[in-house]
């Protein structure tokens, strides 16, 4: 078996947050009811015309700028032809000639670029449901606006492409342009994939895949597809250029289109819509709206002391990096504020289901209850105590974390006077792990520990208790 | 009981309560019903819904400017509810989801609507031959075409059926019928009127106008459905106020005609008497040069044909229309569309889809819109001298049913004084100037450079008021 | 070769989904060459340098804003644009397969 270089490159469909769709005024936004979300524009019923809403033209700007494409003066849409049940029009409006972002890269993030050939602006198809015997269109999707990103063929592994993806996500959701939530449709992507015998040999024949639905699968369909592509070239025979469509259920790709049958999509500029000139002044604007990469904020976050882990963690989403810096801003304090965001905040939004900016405890608060650990008044165990409180509270005034310890009664007890006799009594009752200490077995002070904070219900300093411990245990 | 002819005096005497919005509907219909069984102008006449809009109107208390004024609707203008084909049978059945922004305004300002005009398939086509649902005769000769592709809503007007239509022009289609029947037919400036609802054909070049009996009346027509829409686009912000102004000092161009127009001779006579005749009000006549004017023709029926071939991918039997059972996707769109669609569309959409094939693109089609780049700039430069450019609508009177239907290429050249407007996006109007040696009505068009639609209908106003051309009914009615 | 030959019209009708018998196409291909050797004529026009007009208005950004429809907007939706279709199931239009059974 031949050693092959895979190259590979992305096309990538965004669906940008708006409220309505890019040519008319239905929601961007659909139940479970199809054909529910249409109008005669978006339907393609006859004699209807587009008009762009301007937002999508804006959030395609910001999210170029994001990606630090070149954002063109001058662009135009473009009518691209081709005929498909959930195409209403027989044509999809889009960009050809003249996109409105040109350039731009994916920083993946550990100094590696891929560079991006252009973004254009397009509007989404519905979709067909294929059963035995028929098919069935809903075009609730029908307009949705989209960008579509195309990345240059500088990918050479799977892993890569994923790294590519996960990068243009968390970049994108920064800019909040998209949800880019690939399971839900609001980013898909389309890989172009081929083989060749050194980096320096030129570019294979090219194979496209489509239907890829998941970050997951993404690798998955690419590990498959350069699999058997250099099958193919190691028994001596030839790629055929054609598009294939993965198969999750299955695990593989199968032929969808040949080049033969490749499609002439008869582009020419739409003529419903004129011209789009975005003024400085314009992108500038967006250039505001662009919050710091989240590679900077990983750069910031290690360079408080952060580990890499955490600080890939805590950068994932923008919601998380925004509470993570809330919470660390109010407490002075990076290590528990991660600690906390990470483990606590997270699970707490996870059980929920609810986004980490929705939770009941605000930065502010848990910054307030990491003050009182720190401060000594109550321990990590109150703490947590106090956390759920405010979480699970009802609806109606905040008790504070001071009014919740009170109320819990988690007060940590400090005082080594009322401490030391509850240690000798457990160390009383604890007689075996009393001599297993002595004997060296030092995980026996866990035990002992244990014990005193379950006497205390959890409200021992457990620095104190430790004090007394080793003091008293010393022979 | 006998009706007003005129828009404006209908309306008048409507509001004034000296005849009743029933009472003109009834007439309308009467007429109709003489006159439309030899002309066929209508694919339908919707007498029970124009009587109950009657009533209704009479009932309250709104009296918009066009109140009590019945109106016909080429059949590519949606009215919700209404049928709609296009002459086509692909749309056969389909009924309007939605109504046309200038069809809703006529409405709303008082109008009437009566039924649905014929027309070539699509709008493809100058003599309405190419419809599906049979032809319509011109009312002066019913051997004669009555001219395309508005040619119903011009019939309907010339035959006295009723006092206003509206028409399309992507290529002369509201001018050369209105030419061919003797009457007035406006194609306003690119943007002025609404395109939301009008099934559309050539994009870049449709226009919705009036056709009515006289430049007035058009005037009074385009003041209701002009004006700014945010569903279109396209559409321009400025709005339309109609004007007064005579012909006194109106500088008055006249081009050389391309030698591949060679009007008739009657024709020619014709203008010329018309050209003196603005000269005795007092207008300014002088030359002016449109070099480009002859390859207008050429230039407009790629991008037509282009922006055609797209603009009927949406007709598939799927959402709407007709469809052929078929058994497998690729089939069902074969047949649904070789079935819907008649022989000259089929033509125009290969035509247009070869026009934008990668490969032939740069020849073709951006060639056109090279070539409409010169002819815009003609335009300008000749406005900087004239007010108005005028010549003959169409180098030929309207001709026998029949004659040239095997012969597009024929066909497509009697566009060539109409086509260069909808390039420019300038307006245009046809009116009546005489008669040709066969006693066919002679059309002048007049030329006006962008948003000059109200100083080309005053032009056209003092004209008829000096004349009685546009006053003449052929006997068939 | 910029003329259309009677098998490049097949491929025209097949983008655009049409049907042509053999002798239609040879007729419409016939059609196709006159016509398009008289669309040769704009050749002798020198076009060098010159902005193509693609629009018939000199507007430029006209947008909507980021709006959705209003109880008193005019336009149908969902049910009643479905109903328009020919066949339905399922609240959703009804095609033939993609591959014939």
């Amino acid at each position: 078996m031949t050693d092959w270089q895979p190259v590979i490159g992305l096309e990538v469909h965004v669906q940008l947050s708006t409220r309505t769709k890019l040519f008319c005024d239905c929601a961007n936004a659909f139940g479970t009811l199809a054909n529910s979300n249409t109008c005669p524009i978006c339907a393609g019923h006859p004699g209807v015309l587009p008009v762009p809403n301007e937002q999508a033209l804006l959030l395609g700007v910001r999210a170029a700028l994001a990606l630090g494409c070149d954002v063109q003066p001058f662009s135009k849409f473009d009518r691209k032809h081709y005929f498909y049940p959930d195409l209403p029009k027989g044509y999809q409006i889009s960009q050809y000639d003249l996109p409105f972002a040109l350039n731009g890269s994916v920083d993946l993030g550990d100094g590696r670029r891929i560079d991006l050939e252009r973004i254009h602006w397009e509007e989404d198809a519905g979709k067909s449901t294929h059963e035995a015997g028929y098919s069935l269109v809903d075009l609730n999707r029908c307009g949705v606006p989209l960008i579509e990103i195309v990345g240059k063929p500088n990918l050479h592994s799977p892993a890569d492409a994923h790294a590519f993806l996960d990068s243009l996500k968390r970049t994108l959701r920064y800019a909040t342009v998209s949800t880019c939530d690939m399971e839900k449709g609001s980013l898909r992507c389309d890989a172009n994939v081929s083989l060749r015998r050194t980096s320096d040999a030129p570019l294979g024949t090219k194979v496209e895949i489509k239907n890829v639905n998941s970050f997951k699968m993404v690798e998955r369909a690419l590990d498959f597809e350069l699999a058997r592509q250099a099958a193919i070239l190691d028994s001596g025979a030839t790629v055929a250029q054609e598009t294939r469509l993965w198969d999750e259920a299955r695990g593989e790709t199968r032929s969808m289109r040949s080049k033969e049958e490749a499609m002439d999509y008869r582009y020419f500029p739409e003529p419903d819509i004129p011209p789009i000139e975005l003024a400085t002044s314009t992108i500038d604007a967006q250039r505001e709206l662009v919050a710091e990469s989240w590679q900077t904020r990983r750069h910031r976050y290690e360079s408080a002391g952060l580990t890499a882990y955490d600080a890939s963690v805590l950068t994932a989403e923008p919601d998380i990096a925004d509470y993570f810096e809330a919470t660390w801003q109010a407490c002075d304090d990076a290590k528990q504020a991660a600690n906390w965001t990470q483990t606590d905040v997270l699970r707490a939004a996870g059980e929920r289901g609810v986004g980490i900016a929705e939770l009941r405890v605000r930065p502010n608060t848990l910054a307030e209850i990491i003050g009182l650990v720190q401060s000594g008044l109550i321990n990590f165990a109150g703490a947590r105590k106090v956390f759920n409180r405010i979480l699970d509270a009802n609806d109606g005034p905040c008790e504070t974390p001071a009014e919740a310890v009170v109320a819990l009664g988690v007060a940590q007890i400090s005082d080594p006077h009322l401490l030391e006799p509850i240690v000798r009594e457990v160390m009383g009752a604890c007689e075996k792990a009393v001599a297993d200490y002595r004997k060296g077995k030092t995980k026996a002070l866990d035990a002992l520990k244990g014990r005193i904070m379950g006497k205390t219900k959890g409200r021992a300093d457990p620095a104190v208790v430790g004090e007394i411990l080793t003091r008293l245990l010393s022979p | 009981m006998s009706l007003p002819r005129s828009a404006r005096a209908l309306t008048e005497a409507a509001a004034t309560g000296e005849i009743s919005p029933l009472d003109i509907v009834e007439g309308v219909l009467a007429r109709i019903e003489a006159s439309d069984g030899e002309i066929g102008a209508f694919l339908e006449v919707r007498a029970e819904e124009a009587r109950a809009h009657a009533r209704r109107l009479e009932a309250s208390k709104d009296r918009g400017p066009l109140f009590g004024v019945p109106f016909a609707i080429k059949d590519n203008l949606q009215l919700a509810g209404w049928p709609i084909t296009c002459a086509s049978r692909i749309l056969e059945g389909h009924r309007a989801a939605y109504s046309a922004t200038a069809v809703q305004r006529l409405v709303d300002a008082g109008a009437i609507p009566i039924g649905r005009c014929n027309m070539d398939e699509f709008g493809f086509g100058s003599s309405t031959e190419h419809s599906a649902f049979g032809i319509t005769r011109n009312p002066w000769n019913t051997d004669r075409i009555p001219g395309g592709s508005s040619g119903g809503s011009a019939a309907a007007v010339a035959s006295g059926m009723v006092p206003l239509a509206l028409g399309t022009d992507t290529g002369g289609s509201i001018r050369q019928p209105a030419a061919l029947c003797g009457v007035t037919g406006l194609k306003p400036t690119y943007g002025r009127v609404s395109r939301f609802g009008l099934i559309a054909f050539g994009s870049s070049l449709d226009q919705i106008g009036p056709i009515a009996r006289s430049a007035e009346d058009c005037a009074l027509a385009l003041s209701v459905i002009a004006g700014h829409d945010p569903r279109d686009a396209t559409s321009l912000p400025e709005t339309f106020a109609t004007s007064d102004r005579d012909l006194a000092g109106l500088r008055v161009g006249v081009a050389e005609l391309p030698a591949s127009a060679s009007p008739a001779a009657s024709i020619q006579a014709r203008v010329a008497e018309a050209i003196d005749t603005m000269s005795s009000l007092g207008a300014e006549v002088r030359p002016v040069a449109l070099p480009h004017a002859e390859h207008a023709i050429a230039a407009y029926y790629l991008v037509a044909t282009s922006e055609a071939s797209s603009n009927l991918s949406r007709f598939d039997g799927i959402r709407y229309g007709n469809r052929v059972p078929a058994t497998d996707l690729r089939t069902h769109y074969i047949e649904t569309r070789s079935a819907g669609f008649g022989e000259e569309a089929k033509r125009r959409i290969l035509l247009g889809g070869f026009a934008l094939s990668s490969g032939y693109y740069d020849a073709y089609y951006k060639k056109a819109l090279q070539v409409r780049t010169l002819i815009r700039r003609d335009f300008e430069a000749a406005f900087a001298d004239v007010d108005v450019i005028v010549g003959p609508t169409t180098p030929l009177a309207a001709f026998t049913i029949g004659d040239s239907i095997d012969d597009p290429l024929s066909l497509w050249l009697c566009d060539l004084l109409t086509t260069p407007a909808n390039l420019a996006g300038i307006p245009a109007v046809s009116i009546p100037c005489g008669f040709d040696d066969d006693g066919m009505p002679v059309g002048l068009q007049l030329q006006g450079p962008a948003l000059g639609d109200a100083k080309l209908l005053a032009a056209a106003t003092t004209f008829q008021r000096a004349t009685t051309f546009h006053d003449q009914r052929p006997g068939a009615s | 070769m910029d003329k259309p030959q009677p098998t490049e019209i097949k491929v025209l009708a097949e983008l655009a989904r049409l049907r042509l018998e053999d002798q239609t196409a040879a007729r419409i291909a016939g059609q196709l060459e006159r016509i398009l050797d008289w669309f040769r004529s704009l050749d002798a026009i020198d076009t060098a340098g010159v902005e193509p007009s693609p629009y018939a208005v000199v507007l430029r950004n006209v947008t909507r804003p980021d709006e959705p429809a209003t109880a008193t907007d005019d336009l149908p939706h969902g049910q009643d644009i479905l109903n328009c279709g020919p066949e339905q199931t399922k609240d959703c239009y009804l095609v033939p397969p993609v591959l014939g059974s």
